[in-house]
């Protein structure tokens, strides 16, 4: 009898598509062949059904998949205000009763303004916070990429989320300019002070909002084009013999720069086996590789440490990966060089000695130095810093590439 | 013979210099005094660089306006046509179809069976490729599409145990030849995807 795990397992291999697309779009309406295909998993509480045709992840399910994708790390920003404005406004009651009423009036009145400055000082905050977050989530997102349809809904919610933002800050601006709070000079100040602190933050946020709009836009060129190319696949469909009459563009290619690219030339050069000279010089050669495979060393296969040593004794033994092996290889040598040196250009100087690919040993170094290692006791960190330099994707816009790993020496003095 | 000498004949041999495929050449061309030494040279070859739209490549074109030239490059590329939107299709489809298939792209040869294998329109496009002729195990004909393509210079290995490829500058070429013919020819576009499943 099959375990249930493995039920369950191949239940949602069965429905692999319908639940990539249910969790890119939240919901997917699903044909008959479909819904047969997810009926199990409804069953079995893992997609729920929302009307006839219509099926979602379950939250479980989801937060299943979001892990390994790191969809976590998607930032929700809290855009709305007008709870601090609220609490500003209560501030204020309790500020202007304590000046009528005069009892204890100074040091009341000094508390009083010390918490109108605070919750303005936590508004400040909170914008600062977001623009903060979502800059980290455009400037760092690398790793798993996202289809363009995930990547696109996900630039999306922060474009809204940003607007809302950036409309209930103008609008606590607004209301900060209004009576009661303008009729008191020194929370006038404050606001002074905080509306001069807060430039800087929204200007960030505008910048984020642009970055955004320019991935959006590149995003809606690379759909248009391929729609446009998939639009040649059907029209051929429709047509089959529409490649051989293309005269508009067979009359249109000679304005095209592309079609000027020059034809192969080709410049290797075939011996004459029919020159004795020539067939002298080519058993020469023969004779010269057959020697060197006999005498080539047999290539040592690197087992690293084996599990099963001695005899019949099994022995766990953790080997360190090839990839931390030459990491730390290279912090020594950017210790002992005193300056910064990049992962990528010591791969490429290294690579005959190396055994690591170039994206496994940088992929490796990052996440064991985020993991805040700890060589003889000592915290790496304190030895060694290091920054992630990244670059633009070229498919989806906003996904970014690992380009380099950087490591600096720490100066200890 | 020193790295630029060996550049220019690759050039000259029709190569697509790209940013993935071939990284170094690509990083000296790209440095504008470079770039302009070689323009200043291949002038009297009668030839210069161009580049691919997004910037992914050089490679050479002519400069004179020889009209019949461009005709005849013109015809070559058509008579693989038929061939090349049927694997670009493939592709596209099994990979994400809102999205053009860029350099830079990497597949994964497992990722790609598994579509094919699920869609059954895929496996007939499949086994009409002439890289599939004489096979019909469908792993078979797309470990023969993937040699097909690594000869034509479109695909490079990237992991050979892991069979992960990376598409070269050749597919950033082969999309503005299509781009070209579905503008010239005026082919009708269809509906986007989110529109059709709207529709569905």
């Amino acid at each position: 009898m099959t375990h249930p795990v493995i039920e369950i397992i191949e239940q949602m291999y069965h429905a692999r598509e319908q639940i990539a697309h249910a969790y890119d779009e939240r919901e997917i309406q699903a044909s008959p062949d479909e819904a047969d295909r997810i009926l199990p998993l409804v069953k079995s509480y893992l997609m729920n059904r929302k009307g006839d045709n219509n099926f979602r992840l379950t939250r479980r399910l989801n937060a299943l998949f979001d892990l390994p994708l790191r969809k976590q790390r998607i930032s929700s920003i809290d855009t709305n205000l007008g709870d601090d404005v609220r609490a500003l406004e209560d501030a204020m009651r309790y500020l202007n009763d304590d000046s009528l009423i005069g009892h204890d009036r100074y040091e009341t009145r000094i508390e009083r303004l010390g918490d109108v400055e605070d919750i303005l000082y936590s508004i400040h905050d909170l914008l600062d916070d977001n623009a903060t977050r979502i800059q980290a989530r455009l400037d760092n997102n690398f790793g798993l990429l996202a289809t363009s349809k995930a990547k696109k809904a996900e630039n999306q919610r922060y474009l809204n989320d940003l607007d809302k933002l950036i409309d209930s800050y103008n609008q606590t601006i607004r209301r900060l300019r209004e009576e009661p709070f303008t009729d008191d000079l020194d929370v006038l100040d404050y606001i002074e002070n905080f509306s001069g602190k807060t430039i800087a933050i929204v200007e960030k946020i505008k910048r984020c909002q642009n970055t955004i709009r320019e991935f959006l836009y590149k995003q809606r060129e690379i759909e248009l084009k391929a729609r446009r190319i998939r639009s040649v696949f059907s029209h051929l469909r429709r047509k089959p013999g529409f490649l051989s009459d293309v005269s508009q563009a067979e009359e249109a290619s000679e304005q095209q720069n592309i079609f000027y690219q020059i034809k192969p030339i080709t410049i290797s050069a075939a011996p004459n086996i029919d020159d004795p000279v020539t067939r002298e010089e080519m058993v020469d050669l023969i004779q010269d590789i057959q020697l060197r495979s006999k005498t080539a060393p047999e290539e040592k296969t690197s087992k690293g440490k084996s599990l099963i040593e001695g005899e019949g004794l099994v022995e766990e033994v953790e080997d360190t990966p090839e990839a931390i092996k030459a990491l730390v290889v290279l912090m020594g040598y950017t210790h002992e060089l005193g300056r910064s040196v990049s992962l990528k250009e010591y791969w490429s100087d290294h690579q005959s000695i190396l055994a690591v690919t170039l994206d496994e040993f940088a992929f490796e170094s990052i996440n064991y130095l985020q993991s805040e290692p700890v060589i003889d006791d000592v915290p790496v960190s304190e030895y060694i810093d290091y920054e992630i330099t990244l670059i633009d994707h070229p498919i989806y816009s906003g996904n970014k590439w690992l380009n380099d790993l950087i490591l600096m020496p720490v100066n200890r003095e | 013979m020193n790295d630029s000498s060996v550049l220019a004949q690759k050039l000259l041999a029709g190569k697509v210099v790209c940013k993935y495929s071939m990284p170094s050449e690509y990083e000296h061309l790209s440095t504008p005094s470079v770039y302009e030494a070689f323009n200043h040279n291949f002038m009297f070859l009668g030839v210069k660089i161009a580049e691919t739209s997004n910037k992914s490549s050089f490679y050479l074109t002519y400069i004179s306006n020889n009209k019949g030239a461009a005709r005849d490059f013109f015809k070559g590329i058509m008579t693989h046509m038929r061939t090349t939107l049927s694997w670009l299709e493939i592709m596209m489809e099994a990979t994400d179809r809102d999205s053009l298939i860029n350099s830079g792209q990497d597949i994964s040869f497992s990722n790609i069976l598994a579509s094919v294998t699920d869609n059954m329109d895929l496996q007939e496009r499949l086994n009409r490729l002439p890289s599939s002729k004489g096979e019909i195990n469908v792993k078979k004909q797309l470990e023969g599409l993937i040699k097909y393509l690594k000869k034509e210079g479109v695909l490079m290995d990237l992991h050979t145990e892991l069979e992960i490829y990376r598409f070269t500058g050749m597919v950033d070429l082969i999309n503005e030849y299509i781009l070209f013919i579905q503008e010239a020819e005026s082919v009708p576009l269809e509906e986007s995807s989110e529109k059709q499943d709207r529709l569905l």
